[in-house]
């Protein structure tokens, strides 16, 4: 880069530090709607970064400083059994779903298929160990709750991980940019290792930033424009019910790690397999992870990908429903 | 000049972003967006993220392939990142600018109040002194009176809480409010107490922050109608608080 850039990134740093220091001292906030809907989006901005850096992180390790070999040679090469492993890398990878993104970009980047990357991206939020311990304290055993989320979101991202495997051009999946950015991978381009860092950093962060940013303002203007009571009206109702709290689970956009503390006051309103399904549809289709998904996936992916976590979020949310 | 804005706009949002952050937790208002428990993980991945920044100004040479596709194609693609780049910008440089706030009544109502974020399990300090109900939040206050609404059981016990003005469908009264927050604002549900203060209008506004000591009424003998209501013995506007968001 050149020679100006770090003494301007300083510059930038010292600038942001002392505006925030001005601004504070000199400016009010305003009040109402607008602001309400700045502070919903910049919530959603802050709680995200750091998993955004986390994934970001991760990608730049798998496709640096892992050798590709490696990440393929103890893989079984039966598609079943390869992605039935690949969905279990949210075990030992605990990054919420946003994080996820750069990390299964990172994948493709070192040869992953499509179909066994977006098993990973779907499976990975509800094998999480945190997910996992937070839905327990939350609900235990309790009507089912944290087993059919476990086994219901690994089943599903196996679903979809199968059908995608049957694309007979499956570089169709994904948008032009990233499938292009897979063939010439920045490890390729670049000489030394702190090159390949920085070409992934500024590449990334400017895939998924803009997506993040419009994504949690379009989440943050639906949660100010849509009154909550008109979605917890429908909280009785076998099949209502579980489309209500799947509309919700897509409109707050909460972690996969807490979304259980945050579901749990409703359940006394709700029936189980609602809980259900917002505890699986959620962490896998939301407003924030739609915009995520549109950096690397095609909308007609995107929508083949909500539509079948959608229906067999419903499917299994009404089925519980009329056992439980 | 463009073409360097699209090409960093991640990397400005991320580092500006990252920055923000730090100057939040700096301040200790990152509590006004998420939960206390992620403020480490915050600070680590925004020290991270500036770190990359620093590397990436050193040693990033830029794209080796200029995008190729068919013209049409790249223009629009252009005009999206130019719209997505200004977007981002002016996000940013809004958020570095303007002063953190809490969540007003404004979502405050668009939420149900008191539906979501009640302590079901509340018990009811009974074996403790009087003195133990004063250190209750409207969260706990709200959380008991959904489960008892006798007034006795209320007679002699002081509230002494901290929140929010909210407008109430009564004239005389005001609704003492609390967000409580499971992971960030976003998941945000309101949680209050009626306060009887005829003419509270003239004294305080709509989303000021207040102290409310005093005891409850029941609802008939104050001519609203239904349930229990704080008659302040001591009210008066107080700071924001450290944590404006119950946990």
């Amino acid at each position: 880069m050149r020679k100006w850039a770090p003494p301007l990134l300083l510059a930038g740093l010292i600038a942001v530090i002392a505006l925030r220091s001005w601004s504070n001292q000199n400016l009010e906030p305003f009040r109402g709607q607008l602001q309400d809907l700045f502070t919903l989006s910049l919530a959603l901005l802050v709680e995200s970064l750091p998993f955004i850096v986390l994934g970001i992180s991760l990608a730049i390790v798998v496709q640096v400083f892992i050798p590709p070999s490696w990440l393929h040679s103890w893989l079984p090469a039966n598609p079943f059994a390869r992605r039935a492993i690949v969905s279990l890398f949210g075990i030992v990878l605990p990054v919420c779903e946003c994080g996820n993104v750069p990390l299964a970009r990172g994948l493709m980047g070192r040869g992953y298929s499509v179909g066994d990357s977006l098993t990973f991206l779907l499976a990975a939020p509800i094998v999480n160990p945190i997910t996992i311990v937070t839905t327990y304290q939350a609900f235990g055993f309790d009507n089912g709750i944290l087993v059919a989320r476990i086994v219901g979101g690994y089943v599903i991202a196996n679903l979809l991980g199968w059908l995608l495997s049957r694309h007979p051009d499956p570089e169709k999946l994904l948008t032009t940019r990233f499938a292009r950015e897979c063939k010439v991978a920045p490890a390729e381009k670049s000489t030394s290792k702190w090159e390949q860092v920085s070409s992934l950093f500024i590449s990334e962060s400017t895939a998924l930033m803009p997506a993040l940013t419009v994504g949690a303002l379009i989440a943050g203007a639906i949660q100010v424009g849509v009154p909550r009571e008109t979605l917890l009206a429908l909280g009785s109702d076998p099949l209502i019910s579980v489309l209500a709290l799947m509309a919700l689970a897509f409109v707050i956009s909460v972690c996969a790690s807490v979304d259980a503390f945050y579901i749990l006051p409703f359940a006394q309103t709700f029936l189980p397999g609602s809980i259900v399904a917002f505890l699986v549809f959620g962490p896998l289709i939301d407003v924030k992870m739609v915009a995520l998904l549109r950096t690397t996936y095609t909308m007609r992916t995107i929508g083949l990908l909500a539509a079948v976590v959608g229906l067999a979020s419903l499917l299994l949310g009404t089925v519980m429903n009329s056992v439980v | 000049m463009w073409s360097n804005l699209l090409r960093f706009r991640g990397a400005f949002a991320i580092v500006a972003l990252a920055v923000l952050s730090l100057t939040l937790a700096f301040d200790g208002t990152l509590a006004f967006y998420i939960h206390p428990r992620y403020n480490i993980f915050t600070i680590s991945m925004g020290i991270i993220a500036v770190g990359l920044a620093v590397v990436a100004s050193v040693f990033y040479r830029g794209e080796d392939h200029p995008p190729t596709g068919k013209h049409q194609h790249r223009q629009s693609t252009r005009t999206i990142e130019k719209f997505s780049a200004l977007l981002v910008t002016g996000f940013v440089v809004l958020a570095i600018l303007l002063p953190p706030t809490t969540l007003s009544s404004f979502t405050a109502t668009n939420r149900a109040f008191n539906e979501g974020a009640l302590n079901t399990e509340m018990q009811a300090p009974t074996g403790l002194s009087r003195e133990a109900f004063a250190l209750l939040t409207v969260r706990d206050w709200a959380s008991l009176i959904s489960q008892n609404q006798d007034p006795a059981f209320y007679r002699g016990k002081t509230v002494n809480a901290v929140g929010t003005v909210s407008a109430s469908d009564e004239r005389d009264v005001f609704l003492l409010t609390r967000f409580v927050v499971t992971c960030c604002a976003v998941d945000a549900q309101p949680v209050s107490i009626s306060v009887f203060l005829p003419g509270w209008q003239e004294d305080f506004a709509v989303d000021d922050w207040v102290l409310v000591g005093g005891g409850f009424q029941s609802a008939g003998l104050l001519g609203l109608s239904e349930g229990l209501a704080v008659v302040p013995t001591e009210i008066g506007k107080t700071e924001v608080p450290r944590e404006p968001y119950l946990f």
